[in-house]
C-alpha cells in the first residue's frame, strides 16, 4: 500500500508558540507517503494543532526541515505559503467548517475562488465548478433539495460531509482532518470515514486524520502516536 | 478581487440590520452635512441678489447690518425713522440719479407692509440688474391701492381687484386692524425669489392715512377719519424708514456716503449694500462655521459608530476567518475583505445621504421659499459637496483599514484554530 514517493518529510523539527519559553513541539523525523491514510492520534496539548497548523502552511517552524510535496515550506515567502495551502491542501475541522451566510453549493466551491489549480483541476472539459461540486455533493449523499440552502439548516452529519466535499473539490493532494467525527454520533462516524477515504482515494489524496479517539485508527493505513513521535513534553519533564 | 467583493456583501447582507443601522446613521449625517452646506451657499446666493443696482440705501443712524436687514430683507425694526425733508434735500443733489422712499412698519397676515412711491416699480433692481416685473395689473394710481408681491398673492389667494384690509405693527403683535380703510390690490409683481415676493406694497402718504387718527400705536378713542375724509389732511410723510438712491456715475459713490454721513440737519448714515452684505457675512460665519463643524462632527460620529459595528464583529466572524483562511485565502485577503466593507457602506451610506438631500430638496423647496423666503434649487454637486463627500469617503477608508489590519493580525495569530 505504500508508494515510494514521500509526500510530507519532517527532520528535527522544532516549533515554539510566541511568547512561550519551551517548544511544544519537537519531532525527529516524520514522513508520510503519497496515497498513504495516516491516523494521527494523542491526548489534547500533545501538539495536533501545532503540528496541523505547520502542515497546512499556517505556522513556521523555528528549527528543522519541513518538505511538503517536494517543496521546503518554511523557506517559501508567506504569500506563496497561503497559495500553496490554497493549491494543495483541504482542510476538515471538527464543527463549523462552514461559512454561514453561504449556501451549500458556494461553500463548496469556495477553494476554487483562491486557487487557479483547483479550479482547473475541478472543470474539466469545460464544465463549471458548480458541476463538479454537485458531483461531490451527489457522492457524499447530499441530497439536490439542500444544495441551495443555507448552511445552518443542515445537521452536523451533512455539515461534515459538504466540508469533505469542499476539500477535496480541485483534488488537493493532501487532505488534512481534524477531529472529523468527534461531532458526529457513533453510528454516523464510521459512515462518514469509508466515504472520506473512498472519496480519497478515488481523488488520490493523501489523507491525514488526527483524533484523541483510538477506535478510529482500525480503519487506516498507519497509525501514528503523536505523544510518542513529539518529543517536545519529555524534554520539558526531564528538564525540570 | 470580484469574489472578495462577493464574498463582503454576502458577508454583510447576513449581518443587514446593524449593518443597515450604521448605513442609516451614515446616510443621514452626510444629509446633515451637505445640507448645512448648501442652505449656507444657497442663501448666500439669496441675499446677494435681493438688491442690484442700488448704490446706497439712507436711513437714520443704525449699524449698517440692521439698516440693510431692515430696508432690504424686512428684518428686524429700526428705533427712529430720518426725515421726510432731508429725503427732499436728498433727491434734488446733483449727484443723485433717482431716489426710492421706503416706510415699514405694518402687515397683512404676516407679510411686510412697504410703503413707498411708484419710483419703486420705476427703480427698483433685483439679481442682475433686472427690474420688477407686473404678472398682472399696474403700479398703484390712487391712495388706497396696493400691489403685491408674487408669493403673497399666491398664498393669500389674492387677485387684481380683490380688497383688503391692513394691520398695525407686524408679527404677533399685529392684533389691531385698519379695518376702516380697505385697500384694493390693483397689481401682482413677477416672482423675483427676493424679499420683494413677499412684500406688501401701498403708496407712502396712505401709510399716514391709516394712521391718521392713531396716536402711539392704537385708534384714538372717539376719533374717526373716514377715508372719504383723509384727503382733506396734509399726507406728506413727516418721517420715513429709508432711501434706496441711485447715482449718475457709480465712482461718486464715496462722495456721497461723505456728504450724507456728513449731512448737519439729520443723523444719517448711508451705506453701500455689497460692502453691507460683506459685513453681515462675517457675523454670520461664526454661526455659519460652527453649523458646519457640528455637522462635520455628526458625520465622525456616524463613521465611529461604522467602525465599533465592524470590530464587534469581528470577534464573531473570527471562526468565519479562520475557515476562509483554511480554503486559502491570504491574510492579505482578510485585509481587504474587512475593508471592503467598512468602505462600501461609507460610500454607499454617503450616496444614499445624496439622495435623501434631493428628496429634501424637491418636496421641501416650497415650503422654504413661502416661510424664509429662500429658494434653494435642485441642482448637481458643486466642487464643494463633492469635496465634502470625498472627505467623508476617506474618513470611512481610513476607519476601515483599522478592522481590516485587526482581521489581519488575528488571522496570522489564529492560523486555522481561531481561540474563542
Amino acid at each position: 500500500m505504500i508508494s515510494a514517493q514521500a509526500i510530507i518529510e519532517l527532520h528535527n523539527l522544532h516549533y515554539t508558540w510566541p511568547g512561550q519559553n519551551s517548544p511544544c513541539l519537537v519531532i525527529e523525523t516524520l514522513t508520510i507517503h503519497s496515497g498513504e491514510r495516516v491516523f494521527l492520534h494523542g491526548p489534547s496539548g500533545s501538539g495536533k494543532s501545532t503540528l496541523l497548523g505547520m502542515l497546512g502552511a499556517v505556522h513556521t517552524p523555528q528549527a528543522g526541515e519541513l518538505r511538503v510535496l517536494g517543496e521546503s515550506l518554511p523557506t517559501l515567502p508567506a504569500t506563496q505559503r497561503d497559495r500553496f495551502r490554497a493549491d494543495h491542501i483541504g482542510f476538515i475541522f471538527q464543527l463549523f467548517n462552514l461559512v454561514p451566510y453561504l449556501s451549500v453549493i458556494d461553500n463548496v466551491i469556495l477553494p476554487t475562488h483562491f486557487s487557479d489549480r483547483r479550479r482547473k483541476f475541478a472543470t474539466p472539459e469545460r464544465a463549471t465548478v458548480e458541476a463538479e461540486a454537485t458531483r461531490l455533493l451527489t457522492r457524499l449523499h447530499i441530497h439536490q433539495h439542500l444544495w441551495q440552502r443555507p448552511v445552518t439548516t443542515l445537521s452536523v452529519g451533512q455539515q461534515q460531509r459538504v466540508a469533505a466535499a469542499r476539500a477535496l473539490i480541485g483534488q488537493p493532494e493532501i487532505l488534512i482532518a481534524d477531529e472529523p467525527t468527534s461531532a458526529l454520533d457513533a453510528a454516523l462516524q464510521e459512515d462518514f470515514l469509508t466515504l472520506l477515504m473512498h472519496e480519497c482515494a478515488t481523488a488520490g489524496s493523501t489523507l491525514i486524520c488526527v483524533s484523541h479517539d483510538q477506535r478510529l485508527a482500525a480503519s487506516f493505513d498507519r497509525s501514528i502516536d503523536l505523544a510518542t513521535v513529539n518529543h517536545a513534553a519529555t524534554r520539558a519533564s526531564h528538564s525540570v | 478581487m470580484k469574489h472578495l467583493i462577493q464574498l463582503a456583501s454576502r458577508s454583510a447582507w447576513n449581518r443587514r440590520l446593524t449593518l443597515g443601522l450604521t448605513l442609516a446613521a451614515i446616510a443621514f449625517s452626510t444629509l446633515m452635512l451637505l445640507g448645512v452646506e448648501r442652505l449656507r451657499q444657497d442663501a448666500r446666493e439669496n441675499f446677494a441678489l435681493s438688491v442690484s443696482g442700488t448704490d446706497l440705501i439712507i436711513g437714520a443712524r443704525t449699524s449698517s447690518v440692521q439698516l440693510l436687514l431692515h430696508a432690504i430683507f424686512h428684518i428686524g425694526a429700526t428705533t427712529t425713522n430720518m426725515r421726510w425733508s432731508s429725503y427732499q434735500e436728498l433727491s434734488t443733489h446733483p449727484l443723485v440719479a433717482w431716489t426710492i422712499p421706503i416706510t415699514l412698519g405694518d402687515s397683512f397676515h404676516g407679510y411686510p407692509v412697504l410703503g413707498t412711491t411708484s419710483a419703486y416699480f420705476e427703480h427698483f433692481q433685483y439679481g442682475h440688474k433686472q427690474a420688477l416685473q407686473f404678472n398682472t395689473g399696474a403700479p398703484f394710481k390712487q391712495l388706497f391701492e396696493v400691489v403685491l408681491g408674487a408669493q403673497a398673492a399666491a398664498q393669500l389667494q389674492l387677485r387684481v381687484g380683490a380688497q383688503i384690509t391692513l394691520q398695525h405693527g407686524s408679527g404677533d403683535l399685529a392684533h389691531a386692524e385698519h379695518a376702516d380703510k380697505p385697500f384694493t390690490v390693483t397689481g401682482i409683481l413677477a416672482p423675483t425669489g427676493t424679499p420683494v415676493d413677499r412684500t406688501i406694497h401701498i403708496p407712502i402718504e396712505a401709510i399716514e392715512a391709516i394712521h391718521l387718527d392713531w396716536q402711539g400705536g392704537a385708534p384714538i378713542p372717539g376719533v374717526s377719519i373716514g377715508p372719504e375724509h383723509v384727503r382733506k389732511f396734509d399726507l406728506t410723510p413727516k418721517t420715513i424708514t429709508a432711501i434706496l438712491v441711485g447715482l449718475k456715475q457709480r465712482a461718486a459713490v464715496f462722495r456721497m456716503q461723505r456728504w450724507v454721513n456728513t449731512y448737519p440737519a439729520d443723523a444719517l448714515i448711508g451705506i453701500m449694500p455689497a460692502l453691507a452684505l460683506d459685513e453681515l457675512w462675517q457675523v454670520v460665519s461664526v454661526v455659519e462655521r460652527l453649523l458646519l463643524a457640528v455637522s462635520t462632527m455628526v458625520v465622525i460620529v456616524g463613521l465611529i459608530g461604522l467602525l465599533a459595528v465592524i470590530l464587534a464583529s469581528l470577534n464573531e466572524r473570527r471562526r468565519e476567518l479562520a475557515i476562509l483562511r483554511s480554503v486559502g485565502a491570504s491574510p492579505r485577503d482578510l485585509f481587504i475583505l474587512l475593508t471592503l466593507e467598512g468602505l462600501g457602506i461609507t460610500v454607499i451610506g454617503a450616496l444614499s445621504g445624496v439622495a435623501l438631500l434631493t428628496l429634501l430638496t424637491i418636496s421641501l423647496s416650497a415650503w422654504l421659499q413661502s416661510h424664509y423666503g429662500l429658494v434653494i434649487s435642485l441642482r448637481w454637486l458643486n466642487m464643494n459637496e463633492i469635496a465634502l463627500l470625498i472627505g467623508i469617503i476617506s474618513i470611512g477608508l481610513l476607519a476601515s483599514i483599522i478592522p481590516g489590519y485587526r482581521a489581519y493580525r488575528m488571522s496570522l495569530a489564529d492560523g486555522l484554530t481561531p481561540r474563542l
